[in-house]
């Protein structure tokens, strides 16, 4: 249960940060603060990048964007996953199969490449990335959901209820939505690193609303700068968004599987 | 003997239709692809000829083109035909092998991806089989030692692993041993400055160069096979079957690796084909981290270039990639599990 | 072959513990045969698993087990696993689901055979085939992978693969299990004559007298992790002493007299056409006599 705290206190101050953002940053991310590639001292925690941004404040305006990405894509894939995966498995028959060959095919599909190219139709923004990570989300929820679905409608008293006559909706809303509700959840926690992981990965090859600094973007630019290897600013530019992403998505694995085990008895021996 | 021949026969069959199923959902799949690849330039709004050309708009190529060049580029791609007639001859210029021509790289996207897909292919090739030795292995000795000080700190370290994204891992990688103790090269496939005098050395200088985004791109693998090994080597071990070898007088090592392992593989080997897809992502990453002339790289070239032509030829071929791999885990799987005969694909 | 003395088993979880076997003694003659009766919960999978060494890890033990004059409880973990499916073999419970899925019937036959005797490739074939014809498989079974087979065959495989090497003392835990009266009265005649001709020591647990009284010179019945009753097998199948098993013989009257008279002339018919009744005729006789009596409701 050490895993779960530690998760979610990250997270909470993640969060926290997003919140207060303009408070806690010195300056606006996007405001030339200082000289070019200045080290950390006083008046920039974490010095400047190659234009004079001061990059502290870049890294506290960036949680909101990765915070954003992990709940759309959390979002999303609950959402559409959950309900295509519980129409699948609830109504089965033909609108099962052909839902969950289109989820076949669309996870046979390589996922970035095929980003890549919707990409290059549409302008990099906040919200094409946001749209991109929600249309990519939803497949492994739709899978796993359909065949949780598929277990509890065998239970014996799912049957007795669908038996003394019980509606269809009221079986959804009675039993199924409580005994998927914290599979959804567990879900949603690991989607939600997925989604930051995601977001950063398109940040990373300059898929990235330009305007809108993110940790993923900060990387871009770090990675951009053809001496970062060769100088001190990978310790004050590179690293920092790179252990800030790494640390959220480690805290949201870490909650997602504790969650998981707390909820799945079956798994307990197993850790 | 004779009748177990003819039911070693029946076997083979039934793996034959097996894979052949298997082979039509890809085939299917190649085909939605086909269709995406057709539909996207044409069906969204805006001018289609814009998006073919990579120019952003009809000022754009005005400028650029002459009107003889325009028509007969319009003819090439059958832009004034209608969508039947255009998907027909996307179709037989497909079929003659005809990718289409890059307007940025300006040559033919045969002849790049001839030239990049091989270097992608050793790329993901070595890092698939890295990631799958290295996490079995991980994952069977956690299972050994279940809950011990070791699975623990495996289980720790491997998910904060999987937590780093491959970009920065790799940054960190080349930062620590191409940089700091200049172990190996900071970018590129093989040094082009070099005439190797053998054909040995040409070798180690290609994997040299391999080492270290071969490595960044099985590590973001390696996770998901170690904790996959371990579930199924956990499940398999509490199975009768192998309370029974043990009752039998097999030693650990035995019941381990002869009898437990086999069976826990399967899942592995299917999980590593589902992760294909997401592989071929990780592969843009750190081609494009590590400079590595393939396929990622190529993508994000042409993508920061608009460059359309490209960007469909390779997610199509890179999907041909995926499919292949898939139809060659798919033949380790059928000789592992002897049960396929009786689940339907 | 097998004594035990004092064996007292208890398994600790979390912060209760609760007594599985208690205070047991028992000898087993080599070459003899000993039937193991009592309700689940008995102690019956307690005492096998003592009996193989692999007690779980929550189990506690204490008293002595000898197996052919070697004092088990004196060996190593390793040691004592060494001597298992030679010297001590077992026939598992679950035997439907003991073979492994991805290997076929002769692969791990041949393995099983080559490790407890050494011998090459083609020996342990025809070793193995000719062990499956004896529970009436064949060779051709040798291909099949476990899911091939019914569940019938599976068990029948396993009582070849356990017995192919020939093992000192053969422990049956419920072998012949859900096996229909002709393929059980197989199997049951396979063990007999490698108990009475191939000098194996012979152990069955179960909880049905007919098995028990076919195979066994000798009972022991087991209740709530003690022994109760221990002797000759007709009589302690006849004239049971002990409250418990007077009860366990009547209860088995009630609802199992309909389940003998069905299966009787089948059984009978087989003998008739001395498909299996002559390996020991006089035992056989003995036990059927038995049943008879139990039948009648003595």
């Amino acid at each position: 249960m050490k895993a779960l705290h530690a998760g979610l206190l990250v997270i909470f101050l993640v969060f926290l940060v997003a919140i207060f953002a303009p408070l806690l940053a010195p300056f606006s991310p996007e405001s030339l603060a200082g000289k070019p590639l200045q080290s950390p001292d006083k008046v920039h925690w974490l010095g400047t990048d190659r234009i004079g941004q001061d990059i502290f404040s870049q890294l506290v305006f960036g949680s909101r964007v990765s915070l954003l990405a992990g709940a759309a894509a959390a979002v999303g894939a609950t959402l559409i996953g959950g309900s295509l995966g519980m129409a699948a498995g609830f109504f089965g028959g033909r609108l099962d199969r052909v839902l969950m060959r289109g989820v076949d095919i669309f996870i046979a599909i390589p996922h970035l490449p095929f980003m890549l190219l919707l990409a290059a139709h549409f302008p990099p923004s906040l919200a094409t990335t946001l749209t991109v990570l929600i249309l990519f989300s939803w497949a492994g929820e739709a899978r796993l959901i359909r065949s949780q679905v598929l277990s509890l409608r065998q239970r014996e008293y799912m049957e007795a209820a669908r038996m003394a006559g019980a509606g269809k909706l009221y079986l959804i809303q009675r039993y199924l939505l409580p005994e998927l509700a914290p599979l959804l959840l567990t879900q949603a926690v690991l989607r939600c690193g997925w989604g930051v992981l995601a977001e950063a990965g398109l940040a990373f090859i300059g898929l990235g609303d330009p305007t809108q600094k993110s940790w993923g973007l900060m990387l871009h630019y770090a990675l951009d700068y053809q001496g970062i290897y060769f100088t001190t600013a990978w310790q004050w530019w590179l690293a920092p968004p790179g252990l800030c992403i790494s640390i959220l998505i480690l805290a949201l694995t870490w909650t997602g599987f504790a969650m998981e085990e707390r909820w799945n008895p079956t798994l307990k021996e197993g850790r | 003997m004779s009748c177990s021949c003819e039911k070693g026969s029946v076997r083979l069959r039934r793996q034959l239709a097996y894979l052949a199923g298997r082979a039509g959902e890809y085939a299917i799949t190649l085909l939605v692809i086909l269709a995406i690849n057709f539909a996207l330039p044409r069906l969204l709004p805006g001018d289609s000829f814009a998006y073919i050309t990579g120019s952003t708009s009809s000022a754009d190529y005005a400028g650029a083109l002459d009107a003889h060049s325009q028509k007969v580029l319009r003819a090439y791609y059958g832009l004034d035909l209608s969508l039947q007639e255009q998907f027909v001859l996307y179709l037989s210029q497909l079929a003659v092998g005809d990718l289409g021509y890059s307007h940025f790289f300006k040559v033919s996207v045969n002849q790049l991806i001839a030239e990049r897909l091989p270097w992608s292919m050793l790329l993901v090739v070595t890092g698939v089989f890295v990631a799958l030795v290295v996490g079995v292995a991980l994952g069977v000795l956690s299972a050994w030692r279940r809950s011990g000080n070791m699975d623990r700190g495996l289980w720790a370290l491997l998910t904060a692993l999987r937590s780093v994204p491959s970009f920065f891992l790799g940054s960190l990688l080349l930062l620590i041993f191409s940089v700091h103790w200049n172990l190996f090269p900071l970018f590129g496939a093989r040094d082009m400055t070099l005439i190797y005098p053998t054909a040995l050395e040409r070798m180690e200088d290609i994997l040299h160069h391999l080492t270290l985004p071969a490595l960044t791109l099985a590590m973001g693998e390696v996770t998901g096979k170690y904790l996959l090994t371990r579930a199924a080597m956990l499940d398999t071990l509490r199975e009768e079957y192998i309370m029974f070898s043990r009752a039998r007088g097999f030693s650990d090592t035995a019941v381990m690796f002869r009898h437990a392992l086999p069976n826990a593989l399967i899942p592995v080997i299917t999980h590593t084909g589902m992760r294909l897809g997401v592989m071929m992502g990780g592969m843009i990453f750190v081609e494009s981290l590590f400079g590595y002339p393939g396929m990622g790289k190529l993508f994000v070239d042409a993508m920061s270039a608009r460059d359309l032509q490209v960007l469909q030829s390779g997610f199509l071929m890179t999907s041909v990639v995926m499919v292949v791999m898939n139809l060659a885990l798919d033949l380790v799987y059928v000789r592992l599990d002897p049960r396929v005969e009786v689940t339907k694909p | 072959m097998l004594k035990i003395k004092n064996l007292t088993v208890n398994y600790s979880g979390g912060n209760q513990t609760t007594l599985a076997l208690c205070g047991v003694s028992l000898t087993l003659e080599p070459g003899g045969s000993l039937g193991i009766m009592g309700e689940s919960g008995a102690g019956k999978t307690t005492l096998v698993q003592a009996i193989i060494g692999l007690l779980g890890a929550s189990a506690r033990r204490e008293g002595t087990i000898y197996i052919a004059g070697q004092n088990q409880v004196e060996l190593s973990c390793a040691e004592w696993r060494r001597q298992l499916g030679k010297k001590i073999a077992l026939i598992p419970q679950a035997s439907q689901q003991v073979l492994n899925p991805v290997r076929t019937v002769g692969h791990q036959m041949v393995e099983h055979i080559r490790l407890h005797s050494g011998a090459d490739r083609t020996t342990s074939l025809t070793l193995a085939a000719s062990s499956l014809r004896e529970v009436g498989l064949n060779e051709e079974h040798l291909q099949r992978y476990p899911h091939q087979l019914s569940g019938g065959q599976r068990q029948r495989a396993v009582v070849a693969l356990v017995c192919s090497v020939s093992p000192d003392l053969i422990i049956a835990d419920e072998a012949t299990h859900a096996l229909d009266v002709a393929t059980q009265e197989q199997v049951l005649a396979y063990l007999q004559k490698k108990n009475c001709h191939g000098g194996a020591t012979l152990m069955v647990i179960g909880h049905n007298p007919q098995v028990i009284g076919r195979l066994c010179r000798q009972v022991a019945v087991f209740n709530q992790g003690l022994m109760v009753e221990w002797g000759d097998t007709a009589q302690v199948l006849i004239n049971p002493r002990h409250p418990f098993t007077q009860a366990m013989m009547a209860a088995y009257r009630s609802t199992g007299e309909r389940l003998v008279r069905m299966t009787q002339p089948v059984a009978v018919d087989l003998q008739r056409e001395g498909k299996y009744g002559n390996i020991d005729s006089g035992e056989a006789v003995q036990n059927f006599s038995s049943r008879t009596a139990i039948l009648a409701g003595s």
